[in-house]
């Protein structure tokens, strides 16, 4: 209880400072004088009676600290210090500090939208039918220090090659990476920025999804190369870019070098299939026209849903013996003075399902939120 | 002459305490002086020892302090007990009163007093 009553006056000390000063000031001139004269009645001389009250009180500084010590918190006392310090370096650069607090005030605000997009975007589950039962590609390698890693980026040939394994296993779908692209609405010449996705044109079917409005991508939307420039808007992009308004199916805008016609709206809560990542245009993989027919032109994530009754283990045999297939002919390119590990390794290397109930995205993988099984 | 020891550690506070309660409100020269005597001139009070203590039995609450003016006149801060220093003078002096008899004790315990 003293200690408490103690501490809560130190904590107020500083609050006081100047007065306490001057009181201490005050309290020693007063102890010396008295000192001093009680001196000059024992028969000292006035100036020898100060001399000796000065030194039997003993160094002044000296005790003005341990009075200080006892009396403040010290370390309080110079974060105070520092605090003004502080203000007064604000005031003397006012534009720098205007400055300085004004980037703080920006930045903090992204962060804070930032983290609250990531939280409720990476930790929400798809919202597509058996969200379980979905699931990503993902090759295994071992890295050059030897450490186990896996990629999760592949080609459309490659892409033709597994879909033709799998059969009728597995639907395979193509999921773009989301990237921020220009485009013009109508014939505005106003350049904006959207976040634009490659899919695979069974993407929508397979999850199960009814348009908000107008048509959703179908197959027959993503069949010849450059030849459905059709476009699917998100539904937060509806919202923010058009107000929702129902006009806007059969609007076109311009992008990379196709006149695309907006044909529906994805259904509401669906913000795309990258955590953190937000889409504004779905648009079909054929028109990403380049790259259809390029080889280890890698550009999109294998998505895939077992069909009914078959597990996920029997999509993956196929694949897994299509794949070690394909590693044997490439074996025969290999320099015949290869060493032994590096070919074993290369044979042991694997094709994952890897779960992508929550979307799939660098970000999780980076944040170790997945493990390869 | 007789050679005068610093007052021991701790035991300054209860000296302040019991002068301040026999002789009523004293400015800090006044305390010290007046621990001198009582001692008979046998302890000689540290000032930088003094004022920290003060400060820390005002701290607890045990005494107040406000201006005034000494006897010739001079403006002095005077120390005066509180109700709680009047109990926790009351407290350390029983404490004291007890170590004492045990180390008496312990100074006059013979050998054939112990079974």
């Amino acid at each position: 209880m003293r200690a408490l009553r103690r501490f809560l006056a130190r904590l107020s000390a500083p609050l006081t400072r100047q007065q306490q000063e001057q009181r201490l000031r005050e309290e020693f001139d007063e102890h010396i004088a008295l000192l001093t004269e009680d001196n000059i009645r024992s028969g000292l001389s006035p100036a020898e009676a100060r001399r000796r009250a000065v030194l039997k009180f003993g160094s002044l500084e000296a005790m003005k600290e341990v009075y200080r010590d006892q009396r403040g918190l010290p370390r309080l006392d110079a974060l105070a210090s520092d605090v003004v310090f502080g203000w007064r370096q604000l005031k003397k650069h006012r534009a720098s500090s205007v400055a300085a607090i004004a980037s703080l005030a920006l930045a903090i605000g992204a962060t804070t939208a930032a983290f609250r997009l990531v939280d409720a975007v990476l930790l929400r589950i798809l919202p597509v039918a058996e969200p379980e039962r979905l699931f990503f590609l993902a090759t295994t390698f071992v890295d050059r220090e030897g450490v186990p890693d896996y990629r999760d980026d592949f080609d459309y040939p490659t892409f033709r090659r597994y879909r033709e394994t799998v059969g009728d296993r597995a639907d395979l779908m193509v999921v773009g990476m989301t990237a921020r692209q220009d485009v013009t609405f109508g014939a505005a010449d106003e350049t904006e920025k959207v976040y634009r996705q490659y899919v695979s044109g069974n993407l929508f079917g397979v999850f199960g999804f009814q348009p908000h409005l107008g048509w959703l991508l179908t197959p027959n939307d993503d069949l010849t190369p450059g030849a459905h420039p059709v476009a699917v808007l998100s539904y937060d992009y509806w919202t923010g870019r058009f107000g929702r308004d129902p006009g806007v199916i059969g609007k076109t805008f311009h992008m990379a070098n196709d006149r695309f016609e907006i044909i529906g709206v994805a259904p509401r809560g669906f913000t795309g299939t990258e955590p953190g990542e937000v889409t504004d245009v779905f648009v079909p993989a054929m028109m990403n026209v380049q790259a259809i027919n390029s080889p280890g032109w890698s550009w999109f994530r294998i998505w895939v849903r077992p069909k009914p009754g078959v597990s996920p283990e029997q999509g993956r045999l196929p694949l897994q013996a299509a794949f070690i297939h394909e590693h044997r002919e490439h074996l025969k390119e290999f320099h015949s003075d290869t060493p032994k590990q590096v070919i074993e390794a290369f044979l042991g290397e694997k094709i994952l399902f890897l779960p992508a109930a929550a979307g799939a995205s660098r970000l999780q993988r980076n944040t170790g939120a997945l493990c390869s099984s | 002459m007789k050679e005068k020891t610093d007052v021991r550690q701790g035991t300054l506070a209860l000296m302040v305490l019991k002068t301040l309660d026999v002789l009523g409100p004293l400015h800090g020269y006044g305390i010290a002086r007046r621990i001198e005597q009582i001692s008979g001139d046998l302890l000689s009070v540290n000032q930088g020892t003094l004022y920290p203590v003060l400060l820390k039995l005002e701290q607890e609450g045990a005494i107040t302090s406000e201006w005034g003016a000494s006897e010739n006149n001079r403006k002095a801060r005077f120390y005066r007990l509180t109700r709680a220093g009047r109990k926790q003078l009351q407290a350390e002096t029983r404490q004291w009163k007890q170590t004492a008899a045990i180390i008496g004790r312990f100074f006059t315990v013979k050998g054939e007093d112990l079974p």
